[in-house]
Formats: structure tokens, sequence, C-alpha cells
């Protein structure tokens, strides 16, 4: 990465092939599986043929009786297998080679049936490592490149070792970074969206581990739990013999709920963010550690919320709507788009100012805290009219927005409480909508479109004229916001500017 | 806070079909000054002809066991039951088939300088406002049934999920035109992400 920004690095780019333990790790499983599968065959047999002297199999397999023979054969046929397994991982190893070019990362596998993958680098949104926990004891990482196709993750390179996924990662966002002012010529390239021109982190939090310990089983399904695990015992007492059948059926709610809070658990150990030249970067993972970096202007929504539970305890949770991410297809893509799994307010402010940075400081705190924590309209939130208590009886006086130059603040939710920030040139649409019941007391919902994610912001049971102002102020801020965010060709707010 | 007028019934403006009282413009949640473009007319026929498709598909879904315990094939049904779900579809399917006309007359559009708006929805009425630059892409499709009645369906999408906006039953010259405008439009203000 020399200061001269270098034309066009290398003409014909070289074919790399990932490295020789993949199809070992890759294939773990199936290896595990075949011989496990093989030895308790065996196993059994050899097991009945000592034990059960009537069955007619054992006494076929009666290993004093059997020739020699058939344990030859028997060791050549695993042998066999072994051998055109690790044959097949091989050749399909050999096939398997990555290409990275100014412009693309491409993909080749495959050896009767070819497939070649590409992403274009410009519209490469993130460039993630992933350790899953095999590969990471042996030194190997996942390179994975987020295009802005929302849904399927685009290229990933399994596997490299650690520190060359990590060169290459800094390279790639290094000789981007340098592309991106370009000379007039190539004033067509966009600048990727993540481009940067170092790699250097800064550490900014991390979450103890007694801390997310107690968020984990201060949840809902945490307490499920062990309403499940106190409940057992009771109803075996209470009835010898319906018990069992009950606990029984118990059993998949019991080892579903206590996987989910595992998952959150494993997920959530260490989480570190860390600042980063081109917005943030979040590792975490017991077992299988991962490290995303999420560029702030790919940032559409930021939510924080607070479960009934953690109350007494002041925590939150801040997740993201992230452009590329798409929705999270499971519970176990869900941290994908979490920015702080449990925190404090005053990190969740350093989070939302890191989140934001085009949002000017001023009021957000006090729009926070009044977000999370206020009740009726006496503050700057709009909040639903007494009236709708006929529609809301409980949350009427929570649900309500508040907007800045910059941000519009959502609240909702009586117990659990959340405030949605919607930056304004972040707006995709908005919607107003009323039913019948509503259209009888003069009130209306609001929703603000942002891209998928954990996030939605929604106003619900305004008075109607109030409603009206609000998507009428929303549109205007949002085309506001997007002229002045857009060079003709610019679709982002350079990040310079507003650090 | 004195009750707005919102909720007065408000004739709907200029492009209604003159005697129409169905009130496509709702003051409480339209943006001011907002001249709704109705669907073609013809699309009530589409609209009334899927209705009646689907209400003949579902009646045979549900209704052959009521068939079988009424020829006598299937002997001690409980026909009275078995007459329930068939019954349940034939009511929706005659409400939808009432409704059509007004529902149809309820979806309206409105391009504006910076944005376009959709409007649907009778009991549950919904106004969507797309700026022109956070459209992704436009989409033009024709089922058979509306290439019989010459109309189209044209659809926004924007990097959002909820704001996919459909405006079915348009003819065909205005189709092209929407797509053309909408996407010359979106060029000129595209905002991206």
């Amino acid at each position: 990465m020399s200061a001269v920004p270098a034309p066009v690095p290398d003409p014909a780019p070289q074919w790399h092939r990932v490295h020789p333990l993949t199809p070992v790790v890759k294939g773990w499983l199936a290896i595990v599986v075949l011989v496990g599968g093989f030895v308790n065959i065996v196993l059994d047999d050899l097991l009945r043929a000592y034990l059960g002297g009537g069955d007619s199999p054992a006494q076929e397999l009666d290993p004093g009786q059997v020739s020699p023979l058939f344990w030859w054969a028997l060791a050549g046929i695993v042998v066999l297998v072994l051998l055109v397994a690790a044959a097949v991982v091989l050749v399909a190893w050999w096939f398997t080679r990555y290409q990275v070019t100014p412009e693309h990362v491409r993909i080749r596998s495959g050896v009767l049936f070819r497939q070649e993958r590409q992403a274009r680098l410009d519209r490469v949104q993130a460039i993630d490592i992933h350790r899953p926990f095999l590969p990471r004891l042996l030194g190997l990482a996942e390179l994975k490149f987020e295009v802005a196709d929302a849904g399927q993750s685009a290229v990933s390179l399994s596997y490299l070792t650690h520190p060359q996924a990590r060169a290459l990662r800094g390279e790639l966002l290094g000789r981007l970074g340098l592309a991106a002012p370009g000379p007039p010529g190539a004033a067509a390239r966009r600048p990727a969206p993540w481009a940067a021109t170092g790699d250097e982190e800064h550490p900014v939090l991390t979450v103890p581990v007694p801390r997310l310990l107690g968020s984990v089983l201060a949840s809902g399904s945490a307490v499920v739990l062990a309403v499940l695990l106190v409940a057992a015992p009771v109803a075996l007492v209470l009835d010898p013999v319906a018990g069992p059948a009950v606990l029984a059926a118990w059993l998949p709610g019991l080892v579903s709920f206590g996987a989910v809070a595992y998952r959150r658990f494993e997920q959530g150990y260490h989480f570190r963010l860390l600042r980063v030249p081109e917005g943030m970067r979040v590792r975490y993972g017991l077992f299988s550690v991962r490290s995303q970096t999420v560029p702030a202007g790919r940032i559409q929504a930021v939510g924080v919320d607070q479960p009934l539970l953690w109350r007494p305890f002041g925590w939150y949770r801040v997740r993201a709507n992230v452009a590329g991410y798409g929705p999270a297809a499971g519970e176990g893509d869900a941290m994908r788009s979490t920015l702080l799994p449990v925190g404090t307010l005053p990190e969740v402010r350093t989070v939302l100012h890191l989140a934001l940075p085009g949002a000017r400081d001023g009021d957000l705190p006090a729009l926070l805290g009044e977000g999370l924590h206020g009740l009726g309209g006496q503050g700057r939130y709009t909040t639903s009219p007494r009236r709708a208590r006929w529609l809301d009886p409980l949350v009427h006086r929570r649900t309500g927005f508040a907007a800045t130059e910059d941000v519009l603040a959502v609240r909702s939710g009586r117990l659990s409480r959340r405030t949605d920030v919607l930056p304004h040139e972040k707006t995709q649409s908005v919607a107003v909508s009323q039913g019948p019941l509503e259209r009888a007391l003069g009130l209306a919902d609001v929703e603000l479109h942002s891209t998928p994610g954990p996030v939605t912001v929604a106003v619900a049971h305004l008075d109607a004229g109030d409603a009206r102002a609000l998507a009428a102020a929303q549109t205007a801020h949002a085309a506001g916001a997007r002229r002045l965010a857009d060079g003709p060709r610019h679709p982002r707010v350079p990040l310079q500017e507003r650090a | 806070m004195p009750e707005r007028s919102a909720n007065d019934p408000v004739p709907g403006p200029a492009a209604g079909t003159p005697g129409d009282r169905t009130p496509l413009s709702n003051r409480a949640i339209d943006p001011e000054g907002i001249v709704w473009t109705r669907v073609s007319p013809r699309h009530v026929s589409v609209v009334m002809l899927s209705t009646l498709f689907g209400t003949l598909f579902w009646l045979a879904v549900v209704g052959w066991p009521a068939v079988l315990a009424g020829t006598g094939v299937w002997g001690g049904a409980p026909l009275r039951w078995l007459l329930l779900p068939p019954a349940a579809v034939l009511v929706v399917g005659v409400v939808s088939l009432l409704l059509a006309p007004r529902r149809v007359r309820a979806i309206g559009y409105a391009e504006r300088g910076e944005d376009l708006l959709v409007r649907r929805g009778l009991l549950y009425q919904r106004v969507l406002v797309i700026p022109y630059g956070r459209m992704q892409y436009v989409d033009v499709s024709v089922s058979p049934l509306q290439r019989t009645f010459g109309l189209a369906t044209v659809k926004l999408h924007t990097a959002a999920v909820g704001s996919h906006a459909e405006i079915p039953g348009v003819e065909h010259a205005e189709a092209s035109r929407l797509r053309e405008r909408l996407t010359a439009r979106g060029q000129a203000l595209l905002a991206g992400l």
C-alpha cells in the first residue's frame, strides 16, 4: 500500500487455492459419521456374538469362526472407502480456486459441474472474518464478502489461515481506500462502501461475561426453562402415572428454550466493539469467533430495547438494520445485526454515537433517555392522544415520536420498552394507515420503512393530524436529507465530514 | 384538544366518476392538496373474475365431502356440518364480489414532484409515499386475465420490505408511461441506501 495511487495492479491476477486443511475441516463431520457408523456396526455384531448365544446372526459372526479373510476384506473395504472419500475431497479442494482482482473476487469450484461465483468489490458491503470452532483450532478463518443483494451471503473464502485472511482483508480495504479518490479519469468508479485507508482498531467496549450471563438468565426463555425445571418434580410427585408423559411432552420445549439461552450465551461471549476507520467492528463468540465490520454509512436504523426483566439492572440491547444483511434468517443469525447484546445506558449512548455519525449530538441523549423511560406527552415526544386508550389502554402513553434535525426517534412498549432511531436520510418510504375504529376516533398509524432487519419503525394510534404532519415532515425531511447527502453520483454521506 | 373533522366523509375529488360515492380521499391521512388518479374501471372485472375463480376453486377444495355425503356415496356422513365450510367460502366470495367495485375505486395513485403516492383500502385505508430516489426498480407485470382487459400491474420496489407498492389495473399505455417516468425520476433523484 504505497501512497501513490497505483493504476490497476496486476493485469492477470493469479488464482489461489484455499488452505490444504480445508477439506479436513469441511469433511470432518462426514468422516466422523462414516467411521462411527462402521465401528458401530462391527461393534454391535461383535457384542452380540459374545453376549447372545442363540441369535443366528451372532453365530454367523462369531469372531472365532470367521476366517481371517473376512477381516482382511473388511479392513480393505474400510481403507477403500476412506481412500475414495479422501480422493473426492482432495479433487474438490484442488479445483477450488479463488482470485482477487482489482474489481472482483471470484471463486471457482466443482469438477463436473463447474461453478463460478463473483462479487464486485465496489458492491461489497462488508468483509467479515468468521472463525468456527474447528477451523479456529487449526488456525484457519473464513473470509466472507457481503453484497447488497440481501439474503444470500455472497462469496466466502473458506478457509485461509487467520493471518492470511486478516492480511487479505486489510489489503482489500487499503487498496480500495486508495483507489477511492481516484484520478479524474476514473470518476465513474464509486468508492467501495467500506473503503478505508487502514485497518487500525480502537477498542470501545467489552461486555463482561457476568453481565452477559445475567442477561441470559433474566430473559424470557430462561424463565420458562426454570419454571419447567421446577414444575417437573412437582408434576412427578402429584401424579406419578401421568407425570412422566407430561414431562416427555415438555422435553422438546425444554431443549429448545435451553438451546436459545445457550446460543445467546455462546454468541454473546466476550463481545467486543471496536472503532475502525470505516465504522464499527464487532467480535464475539465463545467457540466460533465472528468478526464483522459494520460501516457506519450502512446502518439504516438503530433500535434500543429493554426487556422487562432487564429493568432492575438497567440493561439495554442495541440492534441495527444494516444494508445488505437482510432479515435475520434465524436465531443463529440474530447476532449479526446486534451492536450491543447487553449494556448500560452510557454504553448505549456511545454505540448510538458511533452508529449514527450523521446525527449531531445535541438532543440525541435526551431523546434516548426520554424514549426509554418517558411516559405521557409532556416532554419532547408527541404521543397518542388520550382517546387512543380505547384501542390501546396500556401503551398509548408510551407510543410517540420526536424528531431532531437529523433523526426521528420513535418510542413504544410499556413493559418491554424500546426506542428506534431512524436517520431522516435513510427513510425509504412512509405509509399512513387507518382502520375503521381509528377512523371513528380520529386516529391513524404511521410506518416508516427501513431496510429489512430487526428494527421496525412505526407509531401506532397517533392523532390523525399528527400522523399526517409526521408523514409529511418525514417525506420532506427525507427528500431534504437526500439532496444534502447526495453528490451527483455519490449516494452516501462522506464519513470524514461527519465524524 | 378539539376533535378534528377528520372523520367526516369527503367525496372523492376530480378523478372519480360522477355519482360515485366511494370516498377516494380521506382527509385524515392524505397529504394536503392531493389529487388521486384512479385505476381503470375495467380492473373491477378483473377483480370480480379472479374472485369468482378463487371462490369456485375453494368451493371445490372444501366442498367435495359435502357432495359425497349429499349424493349418498358417503352414507351416514353429517351433511349439515360438512356444508359449513363451503357455505363460509361462499359468503366470503359473495361479499368480496359485492365489494369489488368499491375496493377498486378505492385504489389510487398520485405523482408529485419528488415522490409517488399509492393509496388503497376501504375499511383499512393506507397511503404509501415513496420518494422517487428510493426506488430500486419498477416492475410491470401482466397476468393472462389482465391481458384480456388490456391492463397491467405496476410494482415499485425499494430496499425496504414494507414499501413494495403495487398499482394494479393500470392500462397498458399508462403502465409504460408510469414505468418510464418513474425510472427517469428515480435516476434523476437516485439516493441509493
